[in-house]
């Protein structure tokens, strides 16, 4: 099969940050989660994101590339800060322009009756449209709490229920957000300058120096390696097996759910075969080439630490040091 | 059964902003009418044989270019436009709102290269009854079941493996997986037959068992064979008409004998000689016999042709 | 003794019959032995239990005077002989361990604890002798069968052991594949024992010694040329005799004038073992 599949998002630009060590980028990107995770100031926060947007463009990662990654998980931040805002009723209500954040909703017959003729619509259009349904779905939400704000007349079903903003509420919810955006920008520069079988070299490089649990991790690294050399075969293999059960009328288009679950069986029971007469060919082949597992093995890629790494710790401790020292003065 | 492909490409990774997309298969146009064609697919690895005869049975849809499939009571049309394609079904004359693929599909088996992908039932009856259950037009689940199990059966008795029909599909041998997993497919009563290299893996007995009994389909039943072989002498042997893929595209579609005879067109397409071609060639050049026909696709005409010379 | 040497083995899978029945065999160091049967006659079982990834439930299999599954010092000779073992299997995809081809070639060499530089130095070397040097950090998905074949023969190499088998290794090869895979064989003549499997007659041919089994017995054992001629003894063991072979047989059985027939017979018999 011709259609290569990447696994991860690995984009090689050879960037200074590819260079680095994978053992660097791991240790670093942990503590510099824990660190980001101290830091209770907004600005503070605001200038680390700003400084690792900075690193990111340092990476020639092109930016929008970086910035689709987070696309699958944008909706649930924005609906976890939303929550928040709303939920966390702490301090004093904000104040706009001597207007108070605070609305108050009345569910009536009238109102109900229109927002469900607007959600019938709009699950109606839905079929149709292919871009920007979040977006919709957001402009079809606030048409529904603006009804319930303004047209309040008629027989009532729950009387004034009411949602404010709270200064405390805001702040922490903000704090939560940024903290999130931190973590998956740090996590992306990891995953967009690292392959997967680097990232494995590096867990294994981090926990060789601990004896007692070298076997183990061992063991663990090999499983990782393999998967990784198999993921793709397997996503290959999966597709002929669904092209040799199509060929033979599997259609998962139409037909009845209870035929579909019975379908989804001629596709596990193939692959099943498959992956466990490919997994007893590998352990012959592994076997018949003398590994033994957990058992000491030297290491072509063998990791080498250079000036890049030595700067990056340097940078590393200082970061963690002045966060440390300020977080105990009490500034952030 | 009418199979009509004009310019079709195909590209994996199409996309629109790309400039230079990369086709599996460029501009291939093929016409396949008769209902007793013996057609072997030849190329290389990664020449397209196999996007070619996906196309078939429509689990490729092409990129670019369109592909008629007509039959007595179905008439398909696809045309590839980029990342989408337009599919209309003539169904009896009228045309269908959803162009469903089952007639198509139990009409064009497409039987893939190891049996492996296919069988998964606990026995070989089951899994060889799979294929006509789900084309079946029978609204009541027994009245399919029985009408399954019956084709399945007759075509078990043809195919000699009614020994097997008790037996798991995960313990046979494998000559005895690949015969229920075409089974599996002609069970449903195709017209065509596609087989993606089904002879990779067996012995030489095994391997000429099967191909003479897909002769006898071809020849008895009327069914058009499409083989795709890397197997010269199988072409040699087999093969009504060849088509040569190269590097996606289609370089030579006609009889064996004009391709065998095209000693440019082999080589440029990198394909070797059968065996007894080669054999009778070196033997008209060792002994220097000017008037020995080297072109001889079996055994028995090579020693004819033999005979005939020394007399 | 024999480099090889197998001394009435026998085996068999739970329920089903003999796989292996009685089996006796001497190999020689250097040889290349080539293997043949149909399938389920117990070739490729042999080759599983001469490099121990089976074990025999009767008869010894010794390898440099060891009996490879005997223990001592609590050692296990399969572990010590394993060195001298290299063993390149059917499917070239699910012997490939590495996820790129140095780490694939370099795998042996690993679990042997060679050094990173000589590991290197190897990859480098045997990578250049079955020409895949320019694809070293490629992934297994973006090479072809033969390709991956030839990788596996550059583990082996790179293990420097006495003995290869191939255990039909071209059988799911495309034509070009298998003509890379025999060239690389035809190399190895000589230098290495070889061990094939194998339904290409075309590569029995050439090897020092054929062997044919049948129901887990050898029912034919001798150079190519020798037995090739046993026309009623292949065909039992269910194998296809070679083309130029089956001609010969026609022509022999017919009543072609007796001088063109020598004539015919010596020109095909030397085209097909060409000295």
């Amino acid at each position: 099969m011709n259609n290569k599949i990447v696994f991860g998002q690995y984009i090689n630009t050879n960037s200074w940050i590819h260079r680095l060590d994978p053992r660097t980028k791991l240790v670093t990107l942990f503590l510099m989660m824990i660190g980001v995770f101290l830091i209770s100031n907004l600005y503070v926060l605001l200038g680390c994101l700003v400084f690792f947007f900075v690193v990111v463009l340092t990476s020639k990662i092109p930016l929008i590339k970086f910035l689709q990654s987070f696309k699958t998980i944008v909706m649930l931040i924005v609906f976890t800060t939303l929550f928040q805002i709303i939920f966390n009723r702490n301090g004093n209500i904000i104040e706009v322009k001597g207007y108070l954040l605070s609305f108050d909703f009345t569910l009536t017959w009238i109102n109900l009756a229109i927002s469900i003729v607007i959600l019938l619509i709009y699950f109606l259009l839905m079929r149709y449209i292919k871009k920007g349904k979040g977006i919709i779905f957001l402009i079809v939400f606030f048409v529904i709490m603006f009804l319930q704000y303004k047209l309040t007349f008629g027989p009532v079903i729950v009387s004034s229920y009411n949602i404010a903003v709270f200064d405390v509420g805001l702040k922490t919810s903000l704090l939560v957000l940024l903290r999130i955006v931190n973590l998956l920008t740090l996590s992306g520069l990891l995953t967009f300058t690292t392959k997967s079988t680097d990232l494995n070299n590096g867990i294994e490089g981090i926990f060789a120096p601990f004896k007692f649990m070298r076997k183990g991790i061992s063991i663990l690294a090999m499983m990782i390696s393999i998967a990784l050399r198999f993921i793709p075969t397997l996503i290959n293999e999966s597709t002929k097996i669904l092209r040799a059960q199509a060929s033979r009328g599997v259609d998962f288009e139409d037909g009845r759910l209870k035929d579909k679950i019975f379908q989804i069986v001629s596709l596990l029971v193939p692959m099943f075969v498959i992956s466990y007469k490919k997994a007893e060919d590998l352990a012959n082949a592994m076997e018949a080439r003398g590994y033994i597992p957990g058992e000491e093995r030297s290491r072509i890629n063998v990791l080498k630490y250079k000036l890049g790494d030595l700067f990056t710790y340097v940078f590393l401790i200082i970061f963690l040091t002045v966060i440390i020292f300020f977080k105990i003065k009490g500034v952030i | 059964m009418g199979i009509k492909f004009s310019e079709v490409k195909y590209s994996y990774t199409y996309s629109k902003k790309k400039k230079d997309n990369c086709y599996n298969l460029e501009d291939a146009s093929l016409q396949i009418d008769n209902n007793d064609e013996f057609i072997c697919v030849v190329g290389h690895t990664g020449s397209g044989k196999s996007t070619l005869i996906q196309h078939l049975n429509l689990l490729l849809k092409p990129t670019f270019g369109s592909i008629e499939i007509k039959d007595d009571d179905f008439e398909y049309r696809i045309n590839g436009k980029g990342k989408k394609n337009n599919t209309t079904l003539m169904l009896k004359g009228k045309k269908q709102k959803l162009p469903i693929l089952k007639p198509l599909r139990s009409k064009i088996g497409l039987v893939f290269q190891f049996p492996e992908y296919q069988l998964f039932e606990e026995t070989v009856l089951k899994d060889i009854m799979f294929g006509p259950k789900n084309f079946s037009s029978q609204k009541k689940k027994e009245k399919r079941e029985e009408e399954a199990k019956e084709k399945a059966i007759n075509i078990a008795n043809k195919m000699q493996i009614k020994d097997l029909l008790d037996l798991s599909p995960f313990e046979l041998s494998g000559g005895q997986m690949r015969r229920v997993a075409i089974a599996g497919i002609l069970a449903s009563n195709p017209d065509v037959l596609v087989l993606d290299e089904p002879t990779v893996g067996l012995d030489p007995i095994g391997k000429k068992e099967l191909l003479n009994f897909l002769k006898d389909l071809n020849e008895k039943d009327h069914k058009t064979i499409i083989l795709v072989t890397h197997d010269m002498d199988v072409v040699a042997e087999y093969a009504k008409r060849v088509i040569v893929l190269n590097k996606g595209k289609i370089t030579y579609d006609g009889s064996k004998d004009e391709l065998f005879k095209n000693n440019d067109l082999l080589l440029n397409n990198n394909l070797d000689y059968p065996s007894i071609v080669l054999l009778l060639k070196k033997l008209k050049e060792k002994l220097n016999i000017k008037e020995l026909d080297e072109y001889q696709y079996n055994i028995d005409d090579a020693f004819n042709e033999i005979k005939r010379w020394s007399k | 003794m024999s480099f090889i040497s197998i001394n009435n083995l026998t085996f068999k899978y739970n329920r089903k019959g003999y796989v292996i029945d009685d089996l006796s065999l001497d190999i020689e160091k250097g040889e290349f032995v080539c293997i043949l049967g149909h399938n389920g006659s117990g070739k490729s079982t042999l080759a599983k239990l001469i490099v121990g990834l089976l074990e025999p439930r009767k008869g010894h299999i010794y390898v440099n005077g060891l009996d490879i599954n005997e223990e001592k010092d609590g050692v296990m000779n399969i572990d010590l002989v394993r060195k001298d073992m290299g063993i390149v299997f059917q499917n070239p995809d699910s012997q490939f361990v590495g996820i790129t081809v140095k780490d694939d070639i370099a795998f042996g060499l690993e679990n042997r604890r060679v050094s990173t530089e000589e590991m290197i130095d190897a990859v480098n070397k045997y990578s250049e002798k079955v020409g895949m040097k320019d694809f070293l950090d490629r992934n297994p998905e973006e090479l072809s069968g033969g390709e991956k074949q030839r990788v596996a023969i550059a583990g082996i190499l790179a293990m420097n052991t006495e003995l290869i088998i191939f255990d039909e290794a071209t059988s799911m090869l495309d034509p070009k594949g298998v003509r890379e895979i025999i060239a690389l064989i035809k190399k190895l003549k000589g230098q290495k024992t070889i061990i094939s499997i194998t339904h290409n007659l075309d590569e029995a041919n050439f090897a020092d010694r054929v062997i044919v089994l049948n129901k887990g017995k050898i029912t034919l054992d001798g150079k190519p040329e020798d037995v090739f001629k046993q026309f009623d003894k292949l065909k039992e063991a269910g194998l296809d005799i070679l083309n130029n072979m089956k001609l010969i047989d026609k022509i022999n059985n017919s009543n072609i004038d007796e001088c063109n027939k020598k004539v015919i017979e010596d020109a095909l018999w030397e085209l097909s073992f060409p000295k």
